[in-house]
């Protein structure tokens, strides 16, 4: 992709607008750093959004909301209890791409290595837009349906994302496998367990990288909910069921390979979540 | 052709932009701050890293309109071959450069980190420096230079 112009307009209303009027020919800036891997060919205005007041992470009662432009490495930096996105910037590429990609721009169109969308998947997050038309509110799961940008149309701004906080007797697992250290991922695993009454009352379970785009393990999910802590094994329940799932060949995995891997790591995703869960490690 | 203006080491200059799609790092480099490197040219090696405002960036990949208004520092705003930065003079009192390619995004990396955190431990420093590649030392005489700078700011604190 080639920028041919940018402008940096001061507010969201400006924004929407020089989108609308723009249509196709705009592309939304904040870190630009996935641009290298768009169509060479294309030619775009680019709208530099840096100057709106996007950015940070606001606590509320029982969550926290993420401006878009909040910067991975605030992300890995932020500290409060009931914060895990952290666990999540920590693996994510490289300290200067923490420092430049923002999680508006992860979540904003699924590449292989967009990491956050398998972890709000699990944290029950609402994705908040806005356009000249008014403003409106998705789920996760919704988001993350098709192609995120089959909802923004080069006319929406995401605003931010408000994540659950992972409270006491609950737990969250994430493993990102890599081949390097600041590489892109070839499966993504993040749960989310809520315990009570020695009782899995809530299992939230996602996978990405290894699949078109992320998506909630729902079967596996369905067969956990209810099992008694102390009576059943992940390594029992897990593996048939992930069997079923149609993982994608990734560069330097077959298919085989991820859904083998996918068994394993699922597994002990669950395990660190469920650790948590039941207070054995925080 | 548009302009944009930025702090440099320091120092307030104005710059024309060869196009909207000039990357910073080579903007830089076409202004004479011939520190920052073309290494793989996709962001992931670290040859290129300046620091704006105050965070370490890949310059081969930030397009230079987004650094107008901001604060660009490069190798060439710190320390001198008379004085060097306790950073560059601890890499060349461990024997820490080699080809030197890598060393000017080094030492940007590790100056960006004290700058927020003065006494990082071991796992920090590796974290604020996995995005710097070097081909030569096997990084532990660099992690070694790194740690005594650390060990200097402790007993200063």
């Amino acid at each position: 992709m080639k920028i041919i112009d940018f402008i940096k307009p001061k507010t969201i209303e400006k924004t929407c607008s020089l989108l609308d009027q723009l249509g196709s020919d705009a592309v939304v800036t904040a870190g630009g750093t996935a641009f290298q891997f768009h169509k060479k060919d294309t030619e775009k205005t680019a709208v530099d959004i840096n100057s709106l007041d996007l950015d940070g992470i606001e606590v509320r009662d029982n969550e926290f909301c993420i401006g878009a432009l909040t910067k991975i490495s605030e992300m890995r930096s932020f500290s409060k209890s009931g914060w895990v996105l952290n666990e999540v910037a920590k693996k994510f590429s490289t300290q200067q791409i923490r420092n430049m990609s923002t999680l508006g721009g992860n979540i904003a169109q699924i590449f292989p290595w967009s990491d956050f969308p398998v972890a709000l998947l699990v944290l029950d997050a609402e994705i908040n837009t806005v356009n000249s038309k008014g403003s409106k509110t998705y789920s996760a799961v919704d988001f993350f349906k098709q192609q995120p940008t089959g909802i923004l149309k080069n006319k929406t701004l995401i605003t931010d994302i408000c994540v659950s906080k992972v409270l006491k007797s609950s737990g969250f697992g994430y493993h990102k496998e890599v081949r390097t250290s600041g590489g892109f991922s070839t499966l993504t695993i993040a749960a989310n367990i809520e315990i009570k009454n020695n009782t899995i009352s809530e299992v939230r379970l996602a996978a990405g990288a290894a699949l078109g785009l992320p998506k909630r393990l729902t079967a596996i999910e369905n067969a956990l909910k209810g099992q008694n802590v102390d009576s059943f094994l992940f390594d029992k329940i897990v593996p048939p069921l992930a069997q079923n799932i149609k993982w994608m060949a990734k560069e330097g995995a077959s298919k085989e390979y991820a859904g083998n891997l996918a068994k394993t790591i699922i597994i002990d995703v669950l395990d660190e979540a469920l650790k948590e869960a039941t207070g054995e490690v925080k | 052709m548009k302009t944009i203006t930025f702090n440099i080491n320091g120092i307030k200059r104005e710059f024309v932009l060869d196009s909207a799609d000039e990357k910073l790092l080579d903007l830089l480099r076409r202004h004479g701050y011939k520190g920052a490197k073309w290494g793989c040219g996709d962001g992931s090696c670290g040859a290129c890293t300046v620091i704006m405002n105050g965070k370490t960036v890949t310059s081969c990949i930030t397009y230079a309109f987004l650094a107008d208004g901001k604060d660009v520092w490069t190798i060439e705003g710190l320390g001198t071959l008379d004085s060097p930065h306790p950073i560059q003079e601890a890499l060349v009192n461990e024997g820490a450069v080699q080809c030197g390619f890598c060393i000017p995004g080094i030492v940007l990396s590790a100056k960006a980190m004290l700058d927020e955190n003065p006494t990082p431990d071991d796992d920090t420093i590796k974290e604020y420096l996995d995005g710097n590649l070097c081909r030569c030392t096997g990084y532990e005489k660099i992690y070694t230079a790194l740690q005594k700078v650390v060990s200097k700011n402790v007993e200063e604190v």
